[in-house]
């Protein structure tokens, strides 16, 4: 399963929250007639702020 | 399933964009890889029968890892020699080749465009290690990571490069293609 994802992470604290965004790449098993993350490969990296 | 909307020719100007906000060897880490992995957790409930799949029994062996070994040796040959159309030779009909910091390269001009960039710009010299390998009928999965060293041909600078891969692999023709790729760099995070 090819994806894109996008994450803000928000600390407690106040610090300013951060945001990361990149493609995905995992490979689902049905395990128990459920379907389950076996690998992800993800890259993920900060995302600018002009959301470049 | 998202299938990003990907032009040809916008990767150079993001790879400008991006090398622009990251010191070069950081953002030469992009060529060769983080495989964050790999809980296992539930991401879908399973409750429809359209997702009923084929499944064909696993393989995963020291004969499954050893073959796609010598598929990546090969691999890693021609980009040391920057042998595109041999690289393009390894990839499946309608690759998507994913690297760190850039749009993905859908297609096989795409990914024939990427690598011509990445020729024009750097000298590699990297090494595989197969962590392991499944096969699943006509498609199989590789773990991968890489180490080497990378020149800027611009500048002559030198340094080392650590990545982690996964290779998505599809039988065509009786011949493992590459069919998805996607590399980050070991390396910390900019910033």
């Amino acid at each position: 399963m090819w994806t894109k994802l996008s994450v803000v992470v928000t600390l407690p604290g106040g610090d300013p929250p951060m945001a990361r965004a990149g493609h995905t790449l995992s490979i689902l098993k049905k395990q128990n007639g459920k379907w389950v993350l076996a690998r992800d490969a993800n890259m993920l990296s900060p995302v600018s702020k002009s959301g470049a | 399933m998202v299938q990003a909307d990907t032009k040809t020719d916008p990767i150079f100007d993001h790879f400008k964009r991006q090398r622009s906000m990251l010191n070069v060897p950081k953002f030469m880490t992009v060529f060769l890889v983080t495989i964050s992995s790999l809980g296992t957790f539930a991401a879908h409930s399973g409750t429809s029968e359209e997702l009923r799949p084929v499944t064909p029994p696993a393989e995963q062996s020291e004969d499954t890892k050893g073959q796609f070994e010598k598929l990546l040796s090969v691999y890693q040959e021609r980009l040391t020699n920057k042998n595109v159309d041999g690289i393009l030779e390894l990839y499946s009909t309608d690759p998507v080749f994913m690297p760190e910091y850039a749009p993905p390269s859908v297609g096989r001009e795409a990914v024939r465009k990427a690598y011509e960039w990445v020729f024009a710009t750097l000298n590699l010299r990297g090494h595989f290690i197969v962590h392991e390998a499944e096969v699943l009928g006509d498609t199989a999965w590789v773990r991968t990571n890489s180490t080497g060293r990378f020149t800027v041909m611009a500048t002559g600078v030198e340094s080392d490069v650590a990545n982690s891969e996964f290779f998505l692999f599809k039988r065509e023709n009786g011949a493992w293609k590459i069919h998805r790729y996607i590399f980050t760099s070991a390396a910390a995070l900019p910033g």
